[in-house]
């Protein structure tokens, strides 16, 4: 049975985690002793936060696993009356076997509002008894600090070119793929040190050749990502603010792009635009004001518009 | 060709005035009185007389609000008028249509150097008015007989709506028209107007016709605020500008963003107005999480006085003002990817992430994998959601 894989790598034990070493190790010897605390995991997509909470949930439930755990995506059943629900029904029942409590994940809790989130924090502690929770974000400062100090906070880091790379030799032996040194650092180049990202990109590669060559990896890696939030700024820099905003709605619906996303990108192209360089440091300043006004506010189309009115004034 | 001048009625028998009151304006015309007529917009004045004229065969010597009606142009062109005799011996009806037309400083004079040639005409002269009891046209009043047009009951505005709607092959609810023709506010032309207007995309009115004639009040509501927003400049009024509507803080928001650029034409005053409405959605996503209300008053006020003082100089062209399409391209997205959604969802469920992460981080590569002519039987997709991928 052909199988994502991401699911057919992931690792199922502690010590199959490649990366977040420290990490593993102190969470490792939590999970030995039957108890652990509510646990916040923070840090980018891709490096494993979803992977070790599972990790959790098998070496405490064994096979009775998922019958105590349960997944819950923040971003998706966002409506915390819906989350409060699911989880007092789950909580209800005892947990089976020989582990006191029972075992929640809650991923992308920063997508959770404050009022969620206040209530998420009352819901914690009304279960503390038999309910233990792992959120999972990707930013902490997202969250209340109520949260915050309920959970041991664990900060998950990009993999490293080493890490990533024993990932990729780790499929290659399995699938029998061919796939030479120099691809190996363009693949970490291009991952940022995203497992799930390299992976995927592996496994696409492959459904076409399993010698894998850079064109192939190129190719794919751009016809994956939209090449229009170019265009974009180009329009911007030629002065067409209009063209430019147009531009950004459709692609970021058309590709179900965040505002993130687009900025970074936009970013990375700031470099390469024909202007003098004082101006490119004056647009990457106003990079980050949006990145972080993105975070802050409400609307990430309108501030990046705001990005692009910059782009138009300084452009030229 | 407008309907309202389509089905202007043209003769005595089509106009919608009681028999009484059309033969004592025939009366008074014939004895080349003068004559004031006073009712509301849209009650038939002005069809009445050209009826009547064509009744008696009888010319019509028109001006209306569009000439500037001062003391010099009734001497030069209606004094004249009202003296000589007319080609082909024809009478002639000398018709001042919508006399609140002659008013303030440009038409100084123009109501004595009526008054004279109504004294001295030789033929009989009509003056509409939708209020012959102005103390401006008193002197007008005194000399001239009065009739009183009464406005259209909106049965018969209905009813004549139908006729039009049965005559063009309008498909109509019912409801809907008498709607319309309530609204109208005895205001034929009006209810006309609004029924071509409704109508003139797919020949069809129906209830959901009458939203966009709301709509269209609103607008109005908006494009005021907007003005001031766009080509003012002082705080207080601009300050207070969307609270005046009935348009709320999120709609207004949109329309500000969708209108700026196509206003300010100036990249530093662009750029300065995104930093404004900027500020003003960092305090609404504030007020979103921290469900603190108050925050609504600095998100107004970047909005409207942030937007507003980010120009230099004003802008003084006449500007018209477009919608929003960004919440309808929205939901055309979210109908278009539909299926991907429901790919997505199932990705999410066995690939431990979200959907919206899946969208993004996934989805492409799933993508590509169906499109090489692999597939994943993990996923279990069904064949409408395999062809979609593969497309």
């Amino acid at each position: 049975m052909q199988r994502i894989w991401t699911e057919k790598f992931r690792p199922l034990l502690f010590k199959e985690v490649i990366g977040q070493d420290k990490i593993i190790e102190r969470i490792e010897a939590m999970t030995k002793n039957k108890n652990i605390p509510n646990l916040l995991f923070a840090g980018p997509a891709g490096i494993g936060k979803s992977t070790v909470a599972l990790v959790v949930a098998k070496e405490l439930f064994g096979d009775k696993w998922r019958e105590n755990f349960l997944e819950l995506n923040s971003s998706d059943e966002r409506g915390i009356d819906i989350i409060r629900g699911v989880i007092k029904d789950f909580a209800r029942t005892r947990a089976i076997g020989d582990v006191p409590f029972k075992l929640i994940f809650l991923d992308e809790c920063d997508s959770l509002t404050k009022e969620a989130q206040q209530a998420l924090r009352r819901t914690m502690e009304n279960f503390t008894d038999n309910v233990r929770f792992i959120l999972s974000c990707n930013y902490s400062s997202k969250l209340i600090d109520p949260i915050q100090s309920r959970c041991s906070v664990f900060r998950f880091r990009p993999l490293d070119k080493e890490g990533i790379k024993k990932v990729i030799e780790k499929i290659k032996k399995e699938e029998g793929l061919t796939i030479s040194e120099k691809i190996s650092d363009a693949l970490y180049d291009i991952s940022d040190g995203d497992v799930r990202r390299v992976i995927n990109i592996l496994q696409s590669c492959a459904s076409l050749n399993k010698i894998i060559t850079e064109d192939l990896v190129f190719s794919l890696v751009s016809a994956a990502r939209p090449k229009e939030v170019k265009e974009v700024l180009e329009f911007a820099v030629s002065g067409d603010f209009i063209k430019s905003r147009d531009k950004l709605l459709d692609t970021m619906l058309k590709h179900g792009l965040s505002g993130l996303d687009v900025i970074k990108q936009i970013q990375k192209e700031i470099l390469n635009l024909d202007i003098k360089d004082e101006k490119k440091l004056t647009l990457i300043e106003k990079c980050g004001e949006v990145e972080f006004r993105m975070v802050e506010g409400s609307d990430e189309y309108l501030q990046l518009e705001s990005l692009l009115a910059a782009v138009v004034l300084y452009g030229k | 060709m407008s309907f309202t001048e389509k089905y202007r009625p043209r003769k005595l028998d089509e106009v919608f005035v009681s028999k009484e009151k059309i033969l004592m304006l025939k009366k008074l015309i014939l004895e080349k009185k003068p004559v004031i007529m006073n009712g509301p917009t849209g009650s038939g004045k002005t069809s009445l007389v050209y009826a009547l004229a064509d009744e008696l065969n009888y010319d019509v010597f028109e001006i209306n609000g569009s000439d500037y009606r001062n003391k010099n142009n009734i001497d030069l062109i209606v004094k004249p008028s009202s003296l000589e005799g007319s080609l082909f011996g024809r009478g002639r009806i000398i018709l001042i249509d919508d006399i609140e037309g002659l008013s303030g400083t440009k038409d100084r004079g123009g109501v004595q150097a009526l008054a004279n040639v109504l004294n001295e005409s030789k033929w009989p002269i009509v003056i509409t008015t939708t209020d012959a009891y102005n103390q401006k046209i008193s002197i007008l009043r005194k000399r001239s007989g009065l009739i009183e047009i009464d406005p259209f009951d909106s049965l018969t505005i209905f009813n004549i709506l139908k006729k039009i709607c049965d005559n063009e092959d309008i498909i109509y609810d019912e409801a809907a028209l008498k709607e319309l023709s309530r609204r109208a506010s005895g205001d034929i032309r009006a209810a006309i107007n609004d029924l071509q207007n409704l109508t003139s995309k797919n020949k069809e009115l129906g209830k959901e016709s009458l939203e966009s004639l709301d709509d269209r009040e609103k607008k109005e509501e908006i494009f005021t605020a907007l003005n001031l927003i766009f080509k003012g400049r002082e705080i207080g009024k601009v300050v207070n500008s969307i609270e005046k509507t009935d348009v709320d803080l999120d709609e207004a928001f949109l329309w500000i963003d969708e209108n700026l650029p196509l206003q300010y034409l100036k990249n530093k005053d662009l750029f300065s107005a995104y930093e404004s409405l900027s500020k003003a959605d960092i305090f609404n996503g504030r007020i979103i999480r921290w469900q603190y209300w108050r925050f609504l008053v600095y998100r107004n006020f970047f909005m409207t006085a942030g937007v507003a003082l980010s120009k230099e100089d004003k802008y003084i062209n006449f500007s018209s003002y477009r919608r929003s399409s960004k919440l309808l391209k929205l939901f055309w997205a979210k109908q278009k990817n539909l299926k991907k959604i429901s790919i997505c969802e199932k990705i999410s469920e066995k690939n431990h992430v979200s959907v919206k992460r899946a969208v993004k981080d996934v989805y492409p590569y799933i993508k590509l994998i169906y499109k090489s002519g692999r597939k994943i039987d993990e996923l279990d997709l069904d064949e409408e959601e395999i062809e979609y991928l593969r497309k």
